[in-house]
């Protein structure tokens, strides 16, 4: 939060919050102010005071110097184990880059002779500052000495704890963590020994239980307000009520789109939202959520985050936006001494924009070309559509059997679904070098822009009943899946309709398992009591990433009803050799019998017994 | 009998050649003549969304964001029989790609009913589906 837009009237605090006025809350923002106290000296080499009980462990010491040092001997595995258990939860450490999100730390060795190991850099990430036997002295006592060696400052402890005899806790901020490492060995105890105290980049986990959800959300509310619809979500890894249990950085997409979540479920219309100094970098994923998730968001602070690129806000434009905080940004370096393009090229992404870092932007003078954003938008997509309701029946049910008996072995039974001179044709898209997935469609491909040839257009199009049924029972085995589809239906005369189906199918053939999008256009024509295809075009191409994506999301509904099924039959299985062993019946007979009291057991052997006793079962219900 | 249909499978190959790229041209060059496409009792259905008639779909057009459509695939087939009676009437479906003023582009299926009104082809029906997920919600 700049400190300029803190007076006065604020959007974030309101004007009635406490912690609007608390002191300490203020501090948190001044931290632009510090200046460095004593030289950032990196540490020498790491040398344990005397040990509280003279005795000081041999391990304890291969262990410390590991944390330090990058010249471990490998071969030693008590120096392994420890120096590996030392950077668990510190992915960003400069060895274990990889689960942090911030880039891989390369120390910079210019210049700081043997031991610039311990060379802390300024990437915007986190640090871990771990204190040796800090498990003797109380987290009171080393927070306010630590606090007192480097005041004026303020030091926020983000997950205080202690681990062994080792505490440990993390912090934001470069300069801070210079200056905790030059504390070390500054702090002398009651005893006389000396606190060590180390740092290294090191960035925390913690999870995302429910407990942990109620209290983000206690969090969330107290810096929500109402009057304004404003959330500030600034420097929210420092939240007090959570930064002591939890890493709330919002700078992790997982984070990030927990919080979100929240929003969404609690003010969707939300209208401001200050996400300032949460060392954002994927500033394009946040982009794609807010403008997905809360389209309502006119104001938005993404100031003082790790934000290198103006492009990378391209993914905002959806948004809005009437007021942008970017000051603190690395982007806004690049514009250094150009102010005026710093300003267009903001404005050229969003041109509503009003306000930017806090200063009020001259209105644009624009040619009146009409409002794009407005009178310009693609419609919501339908599943689908038909100009009459008892048509949408009538085809709904015609596709229902005819997709039914498209996915059976056997497609014969589709000779009654096409008229006698029916007219079918295939086209095929696929993406460059990728022919030989389509390897069945290919030499039926009837593309008119490839095949010119006058006989060849003739010779594709299947024409007659017979050829087409015959056709489509070559095609491969296939299994639709009907919640994919989409059907529109455009023209209904009493001789004729016109109705396209998209959807999802998977073939069946082969090992590879295709799956497939389609488009296939029919024209139905009434025949006798019910109706037949008459003309047919089919496309069929590769589905997209987000529909593969969609279709796995519904799988599991979808599963259950063939699994479902499955069970059933094994159950009348069972039920069947149950009554054939009772009554000496044959197979068919059995079914026959428990088909006809809907499976229940007792009351088809109660049946059984009944007609056999008056000797009405027939022999052949007996003949195996 | 035969030649017949195969005279009518030629022409509705070089009508739809044409047509197709008359009415991409219009689409994204000269909207304000699309209607002109169109008979006047045209049902355009885009994505599920149904406008009847050639002055809404014109307004419909007019209101969509500027396009580029590029084609890939075209198909085509004269419809025959009693539900036509001799009105002259070709099956035609396109695939390709459309790209939404600066946005990428998504894969598109079109298929259009077109027929003989004089000496005009005119749209019947005229369906577009772009190829995209659609929430189940």
């Amino acid at each position: 939060m700049p400190k300029k837009a803190a007076k006065g009237r604020s959007r974030w605090t309101g004007q009635t919050s406490s912690r609007h006025g608390s002191p300490e809350r203020k501090q948190y923002f001044d931290h632009d102010d510090r200046a460095v106290r004593g030289p950032a000296r990196p540490k020498v080499s790491f040398r344990t005071g005397r040990n509280a009980k003279g005795g000081r462990s041999k391990n304890l010491q291969t262990a410390l110097k590991i944390h330090l040092e990058d010249d471990v001997d490998m071969s030693d595995p008590n120096a392994k184990r420890i120096r590996f258990k030392g950077n668990v939860g510190v992915g960003g450490s400069a060895r274990e880059g990889c689960r942090s999100p911030a880039p891989s730390r390369r120390i910079d060795g210019g210049g700081r002779g043997l031991y610039h190991k311990k060379g802390l850099r300024d990437d915007g990430g986190w640090f871990k500052v771990v204190i040796p036997y800090g498990n003797k002295y109380g987290k009171d006592f080393i927070l306010k000495n630590l606090l007192s060696y480097i005041a004026p400052d303020p030091i926020i402890p983000i997950m205080y704890k202690i681990e062994g005899n080792t505490a440990s806790f993390f912090v934001d901020d470069y300069k801070t963590a210079l200056k905790l490492q030059s504390c070390d060995k500054k702090i002398t105890t009651e005893e006389g020994f000396k606190i060590s105290v180390n740092v290294l980049p090191g960035y925390p986990v913690s999870n995302m239980n429910d407990n942990f959800k109620e209290r983000l959300k206690a969090a969330m509310a107290k810096r929500f307000v109402q009057a304004t619809n404003a959330l500030d979500l600034s420097q929210f890894h420092r939240e007090p009520d959570l930064c002591e249990d939890y890493f709330c950085s919002l700078a992790r997409t997982a984070m990030l789109i927990f919080v979100i979540d929240i929003i969404v479920e609690h003010t969707p219309q939300l209208e401001a939202l200050n996400l300032d100094g949460n060392k954002i970098q994927a500033i394009d994923r946040l982009g794609s959520l807010l403008s997905r998730k809360l389209p309502s968001i006119k104001i938005l602070y993404i100031g003082d985050n790790r934000i290198r690129d103006l492009r990378d806000t391209d993914s905002l434009k959806p948004l809005k936006l009437e007021e942008l905080r970017l000051a603190g940004n690395p982007l806004c370096n690049k514009y250094k001494q150009r102010n005026e393009d710093y300003i267009s090229d903001v404005r050229k992404r969003f041109p509503k924009l009003l306000k930017l870092d806090g200063i009020l932007l001259p209105a644009p003078i624009v040619f009146d070309v009409g409002d794009d954003a407005e009178g310009h938008k693609l419609p919501p997509s339908q599943r689908a559509f038909a100009v009459n309701e008892d048509a949408r029946q009538v085809a709904t049910t015609f596709l229902h059997q005819y997709f039914t008996i498209f996915d059976n072995d056997d497609r014969q039974p589709l000779l009654d679904a096409y008229d006698e001179h029916a007219s079918f044709s295939l086209t095929i898209h696929f993406p460059p070098n990728n022919s030989h997935r389509f390897t069945f469609y290919l030499p039926e491909n009837r593309n008119l822009f490839r095949v010119n040839d006058r006989e060849k257009r003739q010779r594709l199009l299947k024409q007659g009943r017979l050829p087409v049924v015959s056709f489509i029972s070559k095609m491969p085995k296939t299994h639709h899946y009907l919640n994919s589809f989409t059907m529109d239906l455009g023209v209904l005369t009493k001789t004729m309709m016109v109705v396209t189906v998209t959807g999802l199918f998977r073939e069946l053939d082969g090992d590879k398992a295709q799956l497939r999008y389609f488009n296939r256009t029919m024209i139905i024509v009434p025949q006798g009591s019910g109706y037949c295809i008459r003309n047919e075009q089919v496309h069929i191409t590769d589905p997209l990433d987000s529909q593969k994506k969609e279709l796995a999301a519904s799988l599991p509904a979808l599963l259950s009803i063939p699994e479902e099924t499955k069970n059933l039959e094994q159950q009348q299985e069972q039920l069947i050799m149950a009554l054939r062993q009772q009554s000496g019946m044959n197979t068919e007979w059995s079914r026959k019998c428990l088909e006809e009291v809907q499976w229940n057991f007792d009351a088809a052997l109660a049946a059984f017994r009944q007609v056999h006793e008056v000797g009405q079962v027939p022999a052949e219900a007996f003949q195996s | 009998m035969e030649q017949d249909i195969k005279a009518k499978i030629d022409h509705a190959c070089r009508t739809a050649e044409e047509f197709t790229k008359l009415y991409y041209e219009s689409l994204d060059k000269r909207r304000y003549l699309i209607s002109r496409l169109y008979l006047d009792s045209a049902v355009l259905i885009w994505n599920g969304n149904g406008i009847e008639g050639k002055d809404h779909i014109q307004k419909f057009w007019i209101d969509l964001p500027s396009t580029n459509h590029t084609i890939t695939t075209l198909d085509a087939q004269p419809i025959t029989g009693p539900a036509v009676a001799d009105q002259l009437t070709f099956l035609v479906k396109v695939s390709g790609q459309v790209k939404y003023q600066e946005k990428s582009s998504k894969p598109f299926n079109q298929n259009f009913l077109i027929t003989a009104v004089g000496d005009k082809w005119k749209i019947v029906s005229d369906c577009f589906r772009a190829q995209e997920a659609l929430d189940n919600s």
